[in-house]
């Protein structure tokens, strides 16, 4: 079964919540559901979430790096939500954003049409 | 209803192939609007002056046009059948033939609008299920008030944020957006959400999707969703400049989105007093 875009962010990110003293990259692997995901994928997973800050990392001894998250569960939560607010990737118009959902092509439209033409 | 069953005359073209003319006619109306609906209504001067109105004339010709093509292919259908039941011959094999194939064509047509409607119908209702599924627990844990008759609620949130909400008839705002943005401009932005509620917009803009899901091949459907899509942001506009002034709607759109290309058209034309 093929795991949807983002939810293996999620996964990682409830692995991290669940763990508040951190986890390596290997435990992160093994608190996701099957099917597991190999660990350069969950290790690259991770990186990404870094670069948006969601999480960081601390170096350990011999093995390697423990991570945690930088954000609370709830804060996460909310942000996507409103995100689901503001951002309509199909222009499905399901909410009305104040900016409206339009595109290029009706920008044009109206430009024309504001300019005379 | 059909033109066989008049006295046939040799300078009749309609008894050199005899066919129910009546709905051929239905379709050629139906074809008409579809090929003229877009030259006609496609303006964007009249958009732009009359966002109403012209949402009104494409509803119309929509509707129309939806009426001549299931009449039309409705009669052909319903001719053949009961050509068949009663056991009535054609003049001629050309009829028959032509007549057949018609019938098969108005079937093959119907079926696969029916089908494309209710996958459509099936897509529209899962993307509304997902969206609604985002969003509701962001309303729960929102503080509630309420604006002449339409629940607001304002979401704690360091995004700026205002939307309208149709499935939950309520706006969302952020915490954020009321305490950096003047209050008049706030309640110019409000305003404009609230007009998507008023006019049911959510609703034009599933048949909307459902026009171009079920017949995007069509240029008359392309331009049909393209028009709700512009000329409901425009009605919600020309509605919150009605109460706050265009100047104010203009100055909200612009305080809320700085750096936006998005909402520069719009802006002009509140400016422009068009």
């Amino acid at each position: 079964m093929q795991r949807q875009r983002g939810a293996l962010g999620t996964s990682v990110m409830n692995a991290l919540w669940n763990s508040p003293d951190g986890a390596t990259g290997n435990e992160v692997r093994e608190a996701i559901a099957e099917p597991r995901p190999a660990l350069t994928t969950v290790l690259t997973v991770l990186d990404r979430l870094r670069d948006k800050g969601l999480v960081h990392r601390d170096k350990q001894d011999s093995r390697g790096y423990r991570y945690f998250a930088t954000v609370q569960r709830d804060e996460t939560i909310v942000d996507s939500m409103v995100k689901s607010l503001t951002e309509s990737t199909d222009r499905s118009l399901t909410l009305l954003n104040f900016a409206g959902n339009l595109t290029d092509d009706d920008r044009a439209i109206l430009r024309r049409a504001l300019d005379g033409k | 209803m059909r033109s066989c069953v008049e006295p046939s005359t040799a300078n009749d073209p309609r008894h050199v192939i005899d066919l129910p003319f009546d709905a051929i006619t239905l379709l050629g109306g139906y074809v008409a609007i579809t090929v003229l609906a877009p030259l006609v209504l496609g303006s964007g001067r009249a958009l732009v002056r009359h966002p109403h109105l012209t949402i009104g004339l494409w509803l119309a010709s929509l509707a129309l046009s939806i009426g001549l093509l299931w009449a039309g292919t409705g009669l052909i259908i319903s001719d053949w059948v009961r050509r068949i039941q009663f056991g009535e011959s054609l003049d001629n094999w050309a009829s028959s033939v032509a007549g057949s194939i018609l019938t098969w064509l108005s079937i093959a047509a119907l079926g696969v609008i029916v089908f494309r409607l209710v996958e459509a119908s099936q897509s529209v209702a899962a993307d509304r299920a997902a969206q609604i599924a985002a969003v509701a627990p962001l309303l729960t844990n929102a503080t509630q008030t309420e604006i002449d008759g339409h629940r607001v609620y304002i979401i704690e949130s360091p995004h700026a944020v205002i939307a309208a909400v149709p499935f939950a008839n309520a706006v969302a705002v952020s915490r954020n957006f009321i305490d950096t943005v003047p209050a008049n401009l706030v309640n110019a932005a409000l305003e404009h959400e609230r007009a998507h509620l008023i006019f049911r917009h959510s609703v034009l803009v599933s048949i909307a999707q459902l026009a171009v899901s079920a017949a995007g091949g069509i240029k008359a459907s392309r331009r049909f969703t393209q028009t709700i899509r512009i000329a409901i942001e425009l009605v919600a506009d020309d509605w919150a400049a009605r109460r706050f002034g265009r100047t104010t709607v203009a100055d909200a759109l612009e305080a809320v989105y700085p750096n936006s290309d998005e909402i520069t058209e719009r802006v002009s034309r509140l400016r422009a007093k068009i």
